[in-house]
């Protein structure tokens, strides 16, 4: 067991000791929290998930050499789906539409028409279905990309090819399911709101994140004697700084205009979201992660130079990670804690024990996978790859 | 020597990247600066060589950004709190989100503009005339040669002895123009005012009193009409008896009867122009195919190959097939028919699989 693997290992045990004692103590918050950290881990999953899959579809060559960093992090994949099942088993204690008694009275009558959708049997089974077609789909990419390090000649460029299609119907599905997973899992925790871009800013924030990761594993692994030294360069380095860019700002685009949309609207049920996530400690919170997640990292990736260098890329990848936590954080909690900020012990212990077992798993399983993808007919480009 | 001033221009023809680079290396260390290369592809050598360095035109285009965002923001501001201000259902006049689409689009605008215009000042873009285009072979530096452009010379012993570098360094040959870049604006002038004129003509008042719609009424036949004037009564003629569209012409040429002649011409436009990615040996092996996989070009003696007719061959550079373009441009019918020889010979003198 090498060290990753056991001291995140502890780390997830602890959390679930933690998370264990506050199930049975305050429950509500406890699974709350759970579904915070859940959320914070299985979108940095599919975000490398769908940068696997998107980079196959684009032919994207610079990413050849980084490819198997981002196929480590959706390893995660089974595990996350085991990860899953607090939510279906605290379903009632979480979501309020399970139980529409307790809410008050003008949202009773809207929870019930959602009836249909929002029922706990169909709510679990669709999770399941969600979670078995990423578990799928991350399975075949895996076997393929293997598969491909014993290939050569036409047989590897066939077996590119494929990959390319498998990608293509991939990213519909995990784009369509991770839209539904993010409306059931976290936009029904306010039950009478609703917004139809909630599902891309779900992603669009989980894509930067994995991007984000991306960057810190690609530094870590790219230094002096480490696996990739010498195959990931500052070049590679300013590729993956131009996508982050890109996205960096299509999240602020779709968080803008989902903002924007509700607040010209100016209706109360719409907007009573905004103002619970806009006052008081949400609100600070609400501005860090504007400033966090696209003022700094936006300019810092504006110039070609500072994206060259992997030193910053990796500083810059662990302020997109905090800054995915901050933001999940500021989508779920304050359906709980409405008037203000209130940090829970919880919330640590959960995110340890998601984040410790997500971790612990997909290090496991990256062991005896070669660190490039030796087969693939890019790779040589793809290592000789330089900025235009 | 500015612009207007009669300029002296000195012109290399090289048959190689490799050449070309040397002499762009030796003319620099004597301290020639002023230089212009011409290739059919991207040479980044070359860029070294030259001494280019990253444009600051990212600069230009983050003023501009600023500018556009500035001034998309200013124009709301103006006329929503100062000019014009109204009660929209009560929202705020100075309404930041609703400012923020049109100043983000007004960011885009003015640094997409700036860099498109940027380009075009950097590069001194368009250029409606240059010395080179006069020059008889210089549009071969978009097919399979390598021109080196070079001005501004102290004395005229300064370009005699940069003639004699270009010629130590390979050049096939030298040749040194006068021209006027006056010229050049001359021509733009020409073609404005012509502009102009034209444009002007377009006035109501000329047009009043004609009858343009003569034009509609002139007689005449309309493509499936009847005719007096013919026996058959038919406006549209039918060609002659045994007439074939011209793509259909007979293209035939016996490639086991080519002398030696056919023979040399046909390897010597191979080389040029199929074993860049070919091979020279044409069994598909160079660095350009390496590079184009998971599609890369067949070797020309494989067995598939082997067994396509004459024709097919001759049609597949003629037209080109699958990433391969046409040649049609590049060769003509007869070296066409020479490099399909020149396969055919490599096709038998290949060591059978």
């Amino acid at each position: 067991m090498t060290r990753v693997e056991r001291d995140s290992m502890i780390a997830g045990i602890i959390g679930l000791a933690l998370f264990v004692i506050g199930v049975v103590r305050e429950p509500r918050q406890a699974l709350t929290s759970y579904v915070f950290a859940y959320a914070t881990v299985f979108t940095i999953g599919l975000g490398a998930l769908m940068q696997l899959m998107m980079s196959q579809v684009t032919g994207a060559r610079w990413f050849t050499v980084m490819r198997r960093i981002a196929l480590g992090i959706s390893g995660a994949m089974p595990v996350i789906a085991v990860l899953a099942l607090p939510l279906f088993i605290g379903v009632a204690a979480i979501y309020s539409w399970a139980s529409p008694a307790t809410l008050p009275h003008e949202a009773q009558s809207l929870v019930e028409r959602k009836v249909a959708w929002l029922n706990v049997p169909f709510f679990v089974l669709r999770g399941v279905v969600y979670l078995a077609a990423w578990v799928l789909i991350d399975a075949i990419v895996r076997r393929w990309s293997i598969q491909l390090d014993g290939l050569v000649g036409m047989a590897a460029a066939d077996a590119t090819r494929r990959m390319r299609r498998l990608s293509a119907l991939g990213l519909v599905v995990v784009g369509l399911t991770m839209t539904f997973a993010s409306f059931d899992w976290l936009m029904s925790l306010d039950p009478t709101w609703y917004s139809t871009v909630y599902g891309v800013y779900v992603f669009a924030g989980g894509f930067l994140a994995a991007l984000g990761l991306i960057a810190v594993v690609g530094r870590m692994a790219s230094r002096a004697g480490a696996p990739l030294d010498g195959a990931v360069t500052p070049e590679h380095f300013g590729a993956l700084g131009k996508l982050q860019l890109t996205f960096v700002i299509f999240w602020a685009y779709i968080a803008f205009s989902q903002f924007l949309i509700i607040w010209i609207g100016d209706i109360p049920l719409d907007s009573s979201w905004y103002v619970t996530r806009g006052s008081g400690s949400w609100g600070t919170l609400a501005l860090i992660v504007v400033i966090g997640q696209f003022a700094i990292p936006f300019l810092v990736l504006l110039p070609r130079t500072t994206k060259r260098r992997p030193a910053l890329m990796w500083s810059l990848g662990i302020l997109l990670l905090v800054m995915h936590v901050l933001d999940v954080y500021w989508l779920v909690l304050p359906a709980l804690h409405p008037t203000g900020i209130a940090f829970s012990w919880l919330d640590v212990a959960t995110l340890l024990m998601v984040g410790g077992f997500a971790t612990s798993f997909a290090s496991r399983r990256a062991r005896g996978v070669r660190a490039v993808p030796v087969g693939d007919p890019y790779l040589a480009p793809s290592m000789r790859y330089s900025e235009p | 020597m500015r612009a207007g001033m009669r300029e002296i221009r000195l012109l290399a023809e090289f048959d190689s990247a490799t050449k070309l680079v040397a002499a762009v290396e030796r003319l620099r260390q004597e301290k020639y600066h002023d230089l212009e290369t011409y290739a059919p592809f991207d040479i980044p050598e070359l860029d070294a060589a030259l001494g280019y360095r990253r444009p600051r035109l990212g600069w230009f285009v983050l003023a501009a950004g600023i500018a556009g965002l500035a001034a998309a923001y200013g124009i709301q501001w103006w006329a929503n709190v100062h000019s014009y201000p109204l009660n929209v259902g009560g929202r705020p006049v100075h309404a930041v989100p609703a400012f923020i689409p049109a100043t983000f689009e007004g960011t885009v605008l003015a640094a997409s503009l700036a860099s498109f215009l940027g380009v075009l000042l950097v590069l001194r873009l368009p250029r409606l005339w240059s010395i080179e285009d006069e020059v008889p072979g210089f549009d071969r530096a978009s097919i399979d040669r390598f021109w080196l452009a070079m001005h501004t010379f102290a004395s005229e012993h300064d370009r005699a002895h940069a003639e004699q570098v270009l010629r130590k360094s390979g050049a096939l040959r030298t040749i040194t123009r006068m021209g006027s870049e006056w010229q050049s604006v001359g021509r733009a002038l020409v073609i404005v005012i012509a502009l102009v004129v034209g444009v002007s003509a377009c006035s109501d008042r000329i047009g009043q009193g004609f009858d343009w719609k003569r034009m509609r009424r002139q007689p005449r036949y309309q493509p499936y009409g009847s005719s007096r004037f013919f026996g058959d009564s038919m406006a549209m003629r039918t060609p002659p008896a045994g007439t074939i569209p011209r793509e259909a012409a007979p293209t035939t040429f016996d490639t086991t009867a080519a002398d030696a002649t056919t023979l040399l011409r046909g390897g010597d436009r191979f080389h040029v122009f199929c074993a860049v990615c070919h091979g020279v040996a044409g069994n598909g092996s160079s660095v350009v195919g390496d590079n184009m996989r998971p599609t890369p070009p067949p070797a020309l003696t494989s067995a598939p190959i082997v067994r396509l007719g004459a024709t097919q061959l001759y049609a597949v550079i003629t037209d080109g097939f699958g990433r391969m373009p046409a040649y049609a441009a590049q060769l003509t019918p007869a070296d066409r028919w020479a490099v399909v020889a020149y396969v055919r010979m490599l096709q038998r003198g290949a060591p059978s699989r």
